[in-house]
């Protein structure tokens, strides 16, 4: 029982002395012992295996450090033009798989949340629509749609938009599940329909947490576009694919350092104008 | 519903200027921001067509994806395992490099205050390049394999436990120092006594939180060579086995579903373990 809990908690328990303390740290220690060992061994028993330890990690980071000093830099800024195109492709993919998760979202987050759905069977039902969709990497799913529709950014774009359905959804249910009731009722009891509850009662409270999470998927998607194109889903990380199989570690290193600008200057943007929006 | 007039509206029209000026800017930013969608599928070269025409591609695949198979069953259990290792050693070392480099960077413990704000820098240089890039520099510089992968979950790890120890050490409350520095404890008391038990949870936390992370990016590093399950993966789908491919996908689902169940559980440990409690 905590000691600061109420009055007759007080009452009926002694009042803590240092010998409880100590009774409370050592009953602390014992239970904690096991989840210990179990951390302990785990890691000990992967290091151990895979032969892993300290010298191999600062061999590999001054081998790392070595080699792009040496092959990779200075980055060709002459091919920075070169590089433009796909920067852009990538972002037009980070927009439109933004757009296909916040379509598919919407519907989820309404219907997954217990005090909007239609019945609680589909509120489950879009609860693990959402789970299943986290679970699964937006690398995996390209994978699937480069085998259908070839390499290229319509592989990506579609894998970025699934991808982001399992946080949106999970996301938007669970900031319409903690919006104020009272406001809905009051909208109800004008008799509104179940769209104009909605429209009327449920969007104003949802809009602040819908813009911040749709903005975070909208970074996460310029993160990813630029990664999922190294599994043949377009975009800068096609480009970074391409000029490393032809051994141009210059441009590969100049198109990172793109990557990195990108990711910085969308940030930096959808900050400034989530100030203004809001 | 009716639109109800506020005082900056008479009759439907505006009359507050700077009302109007936010709706007029809010009105041209959402058409920008359509107009860019609408440019960006015609950039992509998304028609209805590229979805007909893939339909007869996508049944094949389809048709060969089911049921799941898992081929070689010895090979999986291997690169299961060989994911585990990385996630869990790239998470022990990123940890390890963390801590010293978080001593620097946060403010109220740095040695010398511009190095605080270098390494926050450095920090975020880290983290703003995704961690399947650091798989490719690795594998650039180490060749191929679980080294790389275990580098770049280390490195990676480094952005962005670093940013939140330096945090957690920087909301160090004061009190408890000051009162331990009253009575005469000594640099080393005050550091195990005083700082680590208030920096302590959150360090775990975040810590089995980038493990779960760490775990997800285990399964996919593979795709570009650098160990562990994505391998199999990628290869699967360069045969066609799409049955295979898709019995690893549900192997990688469970991996990643089993993670989560576990950090949850060790979360919810260190919170259960934060009061001091009086047993009756």
């Amino acid at each position: 029982m905590a000691v600061s809990s109420s009055r007759s908690a007080v009452r009926r328990s002694p009042a803590p002395t240092y010998a409880h303390y100590r009774q409370y740290k050592q009953q602390r220690v014992r239970r904690n012992l096991v989840v210990w060992a179990v951390v302990f061994g785990a890691v000990t028993w992967a290091v151990w295996s895979s032969g892993f330890g300290l010298l191999t990690l600062f061999n590999g980071l001054s081998e790392s450090y070595s080699f792009i000093v040496t092959d990779a830099l200075p980055p060709k800024l002459e091919s920075v033009p070169d590089y433009l195109g796909p920067t852009l492709e990538t972002l037009y993919m980070s927009v439109v798989g933004l757009v296909i998760s916040v379509v598919i979202s919407v519907p989820i987050g309404i219907l997954g949340a217990r005090n909007t759905t239609v019945h609680r069977v589909v509120s489950y039902l879009a609860k693990s629509i959402a789970g299943i969709a986290r679970a699964a990497p937006s690398l995996v799913i390209t994978v699937f749609f480069v085998a259908v529709f070839g390499v290229g950014p319509l592989a990506g774009t579609l894998a970025l938009g699934l991808g982001g359905v399992g946080i949106l959804g999970k996301v938007y249910a669970d900031a319409i599940e903690e919006i104020d009731a009272a406001q809905i009722e009051g909208v109800r009891s004008t008799g509104a329909s179940w769209l104009q509850i909605l429209g009327q009662g449920v969007w104003p409270q949802f809009k602040p947490a819908f813009m911040t999470w749709t903005q975070y998927r909208f970074e996460r998607n310029v993160r990813g576009g630029a990664v999922i194109g190294l599994v043949g889903g377009g975009g800068l990380g096609f480009s970074l694919i391409s000029a490393i199989n032809l051994y141009q570690f210059r441009d590969a290193m100049t198109i990172i350092l793109m990557i990195f600008v990108m990711v910085m200057v969308i940030e930096l943007a959808t900050r400034a104008l989530r100030r203004r929006a809001i | 519903m009716v639109q109800t007039s506020t005082p900056a509206e008479v009759g439907g029209i505006p009359t507050d200027p700077q009302a109007t000026r936010r709706r007029v800017t809010h009105r041209i930013l959402w058409g920008l921001a359509a107009a860019f969608v609408v440019l960006s599928v015609f950039q992509l070269g998304i028609t209805p067509q590229r979805f007909t025409d893939a339909l007869p591609r996508a049944s094949f695949v389809w048709d060969r994806m089911w049921p799941p198979a898992i081929d070689d069953g010895g090979a999986l259990s291997t690169a299961v395992v060989e994911s585990l290792q990385i996630a869990i050693v790239g998470t022990a070392f990123g940890i390890l490099l963390s801590i010293p480099l978080a001593l620097i960077a946060a403010r109220n413990v740095t040695p010398f205050a511009p190095l605080s704000l270098a390494m926050k820098g450095f920090a975020a240089f880290v983290r703003a390049v995704p961690a399947l890039i650091w798989a490719f520099l690795f594998i650039m510089a180490v060749g191929l394999g679980p080294t790389a992968g275990i580098l770049a979950l280390a490195v990676n790890s480094t952005g962005m436990l670093v940013k939140v120890y330096a945090e957690a050490l920087e909301e160090i409350p004061m009190g408890p120092i000051e009162a331990l520095q009253a009575s005469g404890a000594s640099r080393s008391h005050i550091a195990f006594q005083g700082i680590l038990p208030s920096v302590v949870r959150l360090f775990i936390a975040w810590s089995v939180f980038r493990l779960d992370i760490n775990v997800r990016y285990s399964t996919i590093l593979g795709v570009v060579g650098a160990g562990g399950i994505g391998w199999e993966l990628t290869r699967a789908a360069s045969l066609s086995r799409y049955d295979v491919a898709l019995g690893i996908t549900v192997v990688i689902f469970i991996l990643v579903m089993a993670t989560e169940a576990v950090s949850q559980w060790l979360r919810r440990r260190v919170d259960d373990d934060t009061a001091f409690r009086v047993e009756e």
